[in-house]
């Protein structure tokens, strides 16, 4: 079972739980069903969007309720609940709330549309704000309090999974070379630089939080930094791959950034390698290619070295 | 020449007009069936009314199967818990909610199944049998009166909308080749922008009937990623060594034909990109040449002259990664517009 999954379930069902049972001790069981409605909206798989959510949330009930109840004194009906989008649309985007105009249609839906709801009073529409918000700060509550999302994990996690998708094809390179299989297709760039701009953003989000010493400590935004340029250059070196053919130094290049270096000799041994490509340029028969995906592996070397320096994640 | 129409600051936006709209004429039409619980109709438009065709089909998907999956679960639980309090029992019962619409991929959709679940529970469990069927009738219909709104109205697909996207990509690309000396920040923006248009490929795949990688509109767009990607990674490449002051010129010279034939494609592509045009974008009337400077150039390097040259092997190991790139970006440039005269045979040219 993904454990990531496991906590958003059981932190909607604390959340759940938790409204319900604040809304029957206020013996406000009649509309219980507006709070839990919120608490299902606003409790997101991202913490950070259960904030935008809950903020969506609570100023689209006001501005619903108050277009609604200002439209109602002279439309009702499905015609009421027309005019009342359309007069939102603008007074949400000129307020800066577009987050909120599904909410806001959707309070106006049932203040207009639903028989028993029909004694909308400013009495009403308060009560209904009120509900929402107690949903959504039990959302909140629960949320970033008592299961906040821990960032540290998911950078860790998704670096490994950097590791793997490079190790593996570093693997299958050396299989190619090996002739055991054929030549693999160059990493597909769309998951990579998703997941370096993902990381980003948890890198900033962190340096804000309660986290900023550990994130110090453990090298994340030199780590982050050396992935995108150890990636960048990877890009390059792969593209410039496809020119040539298998080999015994291509091979023993795929073993050095495959292998952790060896701290004392890191240096002389990447030298002593670049010094083998040097001399393949010039027996090969098209030199600049050689010599290009040479020029590349330096600084895929140099970073696989910083990388082994950083220190190790928990 | 712009690359493309500045948006004014209007009081409402088509999409919004037609939401309403849409909306409203959902909830007059279930009204004058006299038939209950209609709103739900009016609610589906409201969720699966995305910006295009793809991703209103993609979310009114999530709601169909979210709203069978709270059904299910709310027959289940609602007389199956009865026995315990009311808090926990719905509270367990939105949390298995949540874990199935996880595992069923849902990313969307459980939230609805969970509005199904608390509504059916505290509002209408003395009459599940006639509100379920009516509530999922009505989401349908919803759905799809918001699928034929967005095919009639101000029409609005993923396909035009990619094609108005490419172009805005490449407008700030070509200006970037002009001066290459970019900040980081411009070419973070210009990777964003194609990771966007990467996201918006599931919307374009679903309108296009989930066709696969073959589809010659999609093969166009997987080699505009690819050209792009490439030009991107040439902004950020060490430039060449100061000494090589021929390879300078060449370069610049090539940076700017392909800043050229970028803003040709823009003009391609905006016409394809406006509402209501169908079809491919037309292609190039011309092949894409390189300029004469890095043909030469290239021809010098391809017979090995360069190596003659007394340069140092570093230095030139330099410039080679530089060299190499620069050609692949010739043979993408070539090759996308080689197939995209191809594919333009078999869709046809915009109507």
């Amino acid at each position: 079972m993904n454990p990531e999954l496991l906590r958003k379930s059981l932190k909607l069902t604390v959340a759940a739980f938790i409204t319900a049972a604040i809304a029957i001790y206020f013996e406000r069981i009649e509309f219980v069903w507006y709070p839990l409605l919120a608490v299902v909206i606003v409790v997101d798989d991202d913490d950070e969007k259960t904030v935008a959510a809950a903020r969506g949330r609570i100023l689209g009930t006001i501005t619903g309720g108050l277009v609604t109840f200002l439209v109602h004194t002279v439309l009702d009906g499905w015609i009421g609940v027309l005019v009342s989008i359309l007069l939102m649309v603008p007074v949400l985007r000129m307020l800066g709330w577009q987050s909120g105009l599904s909410t806001a249609a959707l309070v106006s839906i049932l203040f207009l549309m639903i028989p028993s709801h029909a004694a909308l009073n400013w009495n009403y529409v308060f009560n209904r704000a009120l509900d929402t918000t107690v949903g959504c700060a039990v959302a909140l509550v629960v949320g970033l309090w008592m299961w906040p999302r821990n960032r540290l994990t998911l950078l860790a996690r998704s670096e490994a999974d950097l590791r793997g998708r490079f190790a593996d094809q570093l693997s299958a390179y050396r299989a190619w070379c090996m002739g055991q299989a054929a030549r693999p297709r160059p990493l597909a760039p769309a998951p990579i630089t998703a997941a370096l701009e993902r990381m980003d953003s948890w890198l900033q989000l962190e340096r804000r939080g309660p986290h900023r010493r550990q994130l110090q400590q453990l090298r994340w935004p030199q780590r982050l930094q050396l992935w995108s340029r150890w990636y960048l250059c990877w890009l390059q070196w792969e593209r410039l791959l496809q020119e040539l053919g298998p080999g015994p130094v291509l091979l023993q290049s795929l073993e050095a950034l495959q292998t952790p270096p060896r701290r004392e000799r890191a240096r002389s041994d990447a030298a002593a390698l670049i010094l083998c490509w040097h001399q393949l340029a010039l027996q090969s028969e098209s030199p600049l290619a050689v010599l290009a995906v040479a020029a590349e592996l330096e600084p895929l070397l140099a970073y696989r070295r910083s990388l082994a320096l950083l220190p190790p994640l928990p | 020449m712009s690359p493309a129409p500045q948006t004014k600051w209007r009081l409402w936006s088509h999409s919004e007009i037609r939401l309403a709209v849409t909306a409203g004429l959902a909830l007059g039409f279930t009204t004058a069936t006299g038939l209950p619980f209609g709103y739900y109709a009016a609610l589906a438009v409201l969720a699966a009314m995305g910006q295009t065709y793809g991703s209103s089909l993609e979310l009114g998907r999530q709601r169909v199967l979210g709203t069978l999956l709270g059904a299910a679960l709310l027959l289940l639980f609602c007389r199956g818990l009865a026995g315990i309090p009311m808090p926990l029992a719905i509270a367990l019962a939105l949390g298995l909610l949540r874990l199935l619409g996880g595992l069923l991929r849902l990313q969307v959709g459980y939230k609805v199944g969970g509005m199904v679940l608390v509504m059916g529970w505290l509002v209408h469990n003395t009459e599940l049998t006639s509100w379920l069927p009516l509530r999922l009738g009505w989401t349908v219909f919803g759905i799809l009166i918001s699928l034929i709104c967005l095919r009639l109205f101000w029409p609005s697909s993923a396909v035009q909308a990619a094609w108005q996207g490419w172009s805005e990509l490449f407008w700030p690309l070509a200006e970037a080749l002009d001066e290459p000396a970019r900040p980081a920040a411009a070419i973070g923006q210009l990777r964003r922008r194609l990771m966007g248009q990467r996201a918006a490929l599931v919307a374009i795949r679903d309108e296009l009937g989930g066709a696969g990688t073959r589809h010659p509109m999609l093969k166009l767009l997987a080699e505009f990623d690819e050209t792009s990607s490439r030009l991107i990674s040439l902004l950020q490449v060490r430039p060449f060594s100061p000494a090589a002051a021929q390879l300078h010129a060449a370069e610049a010279a090539l940076l700017a034909a392909f800043g050229e034939r970028l803003r040709l494609w823009v003009t391609l592509l905006q016409p394809v990109g406006a509402r209501g045009a169908r079809g491919m974008p037309a292609a190039p009337p011309t092949p894409f040449v390189a300029p004469q400077t890095w043909r030469l150039l290239d021809q010098q390097l391809s017979s090995g002259q360069l190596l003659h040259v007394p340069l140092d092997l570093g230095g030139l190991k330099r410039d080679a990664a530089r060299l190499q790139l620069c050609r692949q970006a010739v043979a993408a440039f070539e090759r996308v517009e080689l197939h995209w005269r191809q594919d333009q045979g078999i869709l046809g040219t915009p109507a």
